[in-house]
């Protein structure tokens, strides 16, 4: 089968991010592979392992995110390409105008999408800077694609080389799902689904000399609109009270939702 | 004025706690904004059992679709015909803001949603209001580790809500409802997906996003000795159990008990992290507690940063005696 990663630059959050004047400052910290991306990413490169096929990438960002398309590069995908806005427009991608960026995301891959031929489009659940995960349905909605979200396991289903579909896991709330989906489709994927690889040397070496192409575009307008007016630091909490011996205070927080029951022995 | 319509998303003949904040959530904007009405879409192979909570809890007006691809347990993927199904509510109920429980099942369709009626979405929100014209909203974002305002102009807006957010609360003076049958057709055939099977965790315990408390395991909960300790807790305090990615890793609890950025959002009265490190993506699942309680061995440890009350001490040592006193000080309370 032929898959293609949806891969998004994004800071890490484990870095120090601060906040300046409503906005979030990202300098300070480092960019990198969206951690589900990097498992929807390993989740394609294991199937192709085990059954055959081939994964490539696309990323629509900064000239500077590159260098994620590298990584994947490196993990196993066999070529990249890289969308770019044109004229300085802001890309999806950029702080603190990353939240709109699901439409405008959704609008450029389908519009990328309809010009390949494909099995699998693998994203991520959701990317960790917006917290959005709405890109996939949005992306499986325009190409009119049947669509899973939240997968934590990829198979085939049926036997013989041909094997043309997909048998996906999904969590649900309370149970998980086992369906078989029709290609071509659009997975979204879990961390749960698997530990992503670190590319080794002969994986990085080797990512230096496969194809990105280079692809701009214009923003696409007339999208719905959804505005970040700022961001704010989280509510912390004040500092926790370390307790001893009876540990009273947090007895005490818990005994109204002790059940009566027999008095203890 | 605001028209407002809610999807009273339901499980196991109930409609869902999460469902039942967003719907009290709007009756309060309700309240604020005069001539504002209330509907709730609900999808199902039989609504009108679902009225009668719908009404008690504030919906005037209810939208139902009825079809037997909406029975439980489910025979097919339900995000197909749920898009279908909501998106011809909406057609019909034309509302000004749409309102769903950000839960797995609301996830999996927003996106496909908000394009197909081309509306804008603002999912997994902390709070919201409506304005004339907008919703405002919050959403933690970046891990939750910043929180975004943003404001969504369209007709109608998506929101959805994060658990815990608000309380559920039955309205004083319940209004009779009117019901409209909403028409539906969905060709199964046509979504390109067969359900295979459907894998039910053994749990059986109490639903998390209902719990006024929740005892959460992490890899310190090692073995099953310690997975008793934290049943035996649980049951104590009428709570319902979660889990870190450590201890979902162990085997010993269901993936489904999962809580964080992947897993689940709890917000309830009293969290209990025990042998959890308190890593950023589990933080991002609970901070919206009202009371943490932290047991964990290492002092040093991330999730004291996030907890009310820390009891540094090994969870095999200090469990069974915290346990005890809460025995005794429940017992001493309850017999007064
Ligand atoms: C994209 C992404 C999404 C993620 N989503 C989630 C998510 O939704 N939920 C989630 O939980 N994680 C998530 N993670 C994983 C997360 O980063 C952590 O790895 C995970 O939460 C660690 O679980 P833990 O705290 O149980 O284990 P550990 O980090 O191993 O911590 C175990 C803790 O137990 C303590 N301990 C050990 N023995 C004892 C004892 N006997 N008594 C008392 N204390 C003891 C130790 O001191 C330690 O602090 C995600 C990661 C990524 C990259
Ligand atoms: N700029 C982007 N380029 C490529 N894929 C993206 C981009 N933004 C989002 N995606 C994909 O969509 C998923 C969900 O993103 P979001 O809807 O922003 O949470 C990500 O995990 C990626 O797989």
């Amino acid at each position: 089968m032929k898959f293609i990663v949806c891969v998004k630059q994004v800071p890490d959050v484990a870095s120090s991010l601060r906040l300046q004047e409503g906005c979030i400052d990202t300098s300070a910290g480092s960019m990198v592979l969206n951690a589900y991306d990097a498992s929807a990413a390993e989740g394609a490169i294991a199937f192709t392992e085990r059954y055959g096929g081939e994964v490539h990438a696309v990323l629509a960002g900064p000239p500077e995110a590159q260098e994620t398309l590298r990584k994947v590069l490196a993990m196993g995908a066999a070529s990249a390409v890289h969308i770019q806005v044109k004229n300085g427009a802001t890309p999806p991608g950029a702080v603190p105008d990353t939240l709109p960026g699901a439409e405008a995301c959704a609008q450029i891959l389908s519009d990328h999408f309809r010009r390949e031929i494909f099995d699998v489009i693998a994203c991520g659940k959701q990317a960790q800077d917006t917290d959005a995960g709405l890109t996939p349905a949005m992306l499986a909605e325009l190409l009119g694609l049947p669509f899973i979200g939240n997968a934590i396991a990829l198979e085939r289903d049926g036997g013989g080389r041909s094997g043309n579909r997909l048998l996906v896991t999904r969590q649900g709330d309370v149970h998980q799902e086992i369906t078989r989906i029709e290609t071509p489709c659009v997975v979204s994927c879990s961390n749960n689904m698997c530990d992503p690889r670190i590319p080794n040397i002969k994986g990085i070496m080797g990512a230096r000399k496969k194809p990105i192409d280079v692809k701009i575009v214009s923003l696409p307008v007339g999208l719905p609109g959804v505005h970040v007016q700022r961001y704010e630091a989280m509510p912390g909490r004040p500092r926790v009270r370390m307790l001893e011996e009876a540990w009273d205070e947090a007895v005490e927080v818990l005994v109204p939702f002790v059940k009566s029951g027999p008095p203890a022995a | 004025m605001a028209r407002l319509l809610i999807f009273a998303e339901t499980r196991a003949g109930c409609i869902t706690r999460l469902s039942l904040e967003v719907l009290s959530r709007c009756r309060e904007i309700a309240r604020e904004r005069r001539g504002s009405t209330i509907a709730a879409a609900i999808v199902s192979d039989n609504p009108p059992a679902y009225f009668e909570e719908l009404a008690r809890y504030g919906a005037e007006e209810v939208f139902a679709v009825t079809d037997t691809v909406f029975a439980s347990p489910p025979r097919t993927p339900q995000g197909a015909p749920l898009t279908a199904a909501l998106a011809g509510i909406i057609e019909q109920a034309v509302p000004d803001v749409v309102v769903l429980p950000s839960g797995e099942t609301v996830k999996e369709i927003l996106g496909a949603l908000a394009v197909r009626i081309s509306a804008p979405a603002l999912p997994d929100v902390s709070s919201f209001n409506v304005l004339d014209g907008v919703v405002e909203a919050q959403r933690p974002v970046f891990t939750a580790g910043f929180i975004a305002h943003v404001r969504a102009k369209g007709a109608p807006v998506l929101v959805s809500l994060r658990a815990g957010s608000y309380a559920a609360s039955e309205n004083p003076a319940p209004s009779p409802l009117r019901v409209r049958n909403v028409p539906f057709a969905f060709d199964a055939k046509v979504s390109g997906k067969t359900l295979r099977k459907v894998v039910t965790a053994a749990s059986g315990g109490i639903d998390l996003s209902e719990a006024s408390v929740v005892v959460a395991a992490g890899r310190g909960v090692r073995n099953k000795k310690g997975k008793r300790l934290i049943e035996e807790l649980a049951a104590l305090l009428g709570a319902a159990i979660g889990a870190s990615r450590g201890a979902i890793e162990t085997g010993l609890f269901p993936p489904s008990s999962l809580i964080g950025q992947t897993g689940k959002t709890v917000s309830p009265d009293v969290y209990i992290a025990i042998g959890i490190s308190g890593a950023l993506q589990h933080v991002a699942g609970m901070s919206g507690s009202r009371t943490v309680i932290a047991i964990n061995k290492d002092a040093d440890a991330p999730v004291f940063r996030h907890a009310t009350y820390g009891i540094a001490g090994d969870l095999y040592e200090v469990l069974p005696a915290f346990i005890e006193a809460l025995k005794q000080k429940g017992s001493m309370v309850n017999s007064v």
